[in-house]
């Protein structure tokens, strides 16, 4: 039985979402491809173990290097998620700032 | 006129210090700054697994000894553990420093598997350069979204 990689690039991503929350709506063009690429991994790890193609031993190496992958693209998706929010709220400071200085009308800050 | 003017001079005052100290005290940082060395170092390394494990791949199955690369492994962990170290220099840096810990963990599974099995199939060896470089694109990606600032 073959992994259907579609639905598990599909699930990959809405659990993502489901975890990361606006983390991820924020990083989404770039986790999206990766998350992809994931699943297509997992299902290649799959048929090489299917077909005979790995020891039982790499098998088991290749599934725990997998899950390190796996923290690794989620650790990028959290830190874009952070720098978005980051984004967001100095821009409010930065008005904040605008407006200070045109209430007293000179650039005070 | 005069006196309603005097009236809201203090007043925009006020209001204007009060914004400052707002917008000045608040600015936020989530994430550590970008580190050019740290994402310069991050493409050696990606570029440095990647041409071990081809290399590998090129010669036969019987003259990949654990012997040969065992002083790959090593030096590579030093690598690792160098920009690790950077990484952790700087605050805010939690999600990069968690990558390399995950990375030196990756590269440990390989050598283990090595050292015990004596050499590794096309099989793995193929597999384990896709998930090395889809690992290090991630890092490398978060590492130039700190450079945008987003």
């Amino acid at each position: 039985m073959s992994i259907n990689i579609e639905k598990l690039a599909a699930d990959l991503i809405d659990a993502a979402k489901k975890s990361l929350g606006t983390s991820f709506t924020s990083a989404r063009t770039v986790a999206e491809p990766q998350l992809k690429a994931l699943a297509a991994l997992s299902g290649t790890i799959a048929q090489q173990v299917l077909e005979g193609e790995l020891s039982e031993a790499e098998a088991e190496a290749l599934l725990r290097i997998h899950i390190n992958t796996t923290r690794i693209i989620l650790l990028t998706v959290e830190g874009l998620g952070l720098l978005a929010v980051e984004a967001a709220v100095n821009s409010v400071i930065a008005v904040i700032r605008d407006t200070a200085n045109s209430v007293v009308g000179f650039p005070m800050v | 006129m005069s006196g309603s003017n005097r009236s809201t001079h203090p007043a925009r005052w006020v209001l204007a210090l009060l914004l400052v100290a707002l917008s000045a005290s608040c600015t936020l940082k989530l994430v550590a700054d970008y580190d050019e060395q740290i994402d310069l170092a991050a493409t050696e390394l990606q570029k440095g697994m990647d041409a071990h494990l081809t290399k590998l791949l090129s010669v036969p199955q019987a003259q990949r000894t654990f012997a040969a690369s065992e002083s790959f492994y090593l030096d590579y962990a030093v690598g690792l553990r160098s920009v690790k170290i950077r990484a952790d220099g700087q605050p805010k840096n939690r999600a990069s420093v968690g990558q390399y810990d995950a990375m030196l963990s990756s590269l440990e599974t390989m050598r283990m598997l090595h050292r015990s099995q004596g050499n590794l199939g096309d099989g793995f060896l193929n597999t384990a350069r896709d998930e090395f470089n889809l690992a290090w694109r991630a890092i490398i990606e978060l590492e130039q979204a700190k450079k945008r600032g987003s």
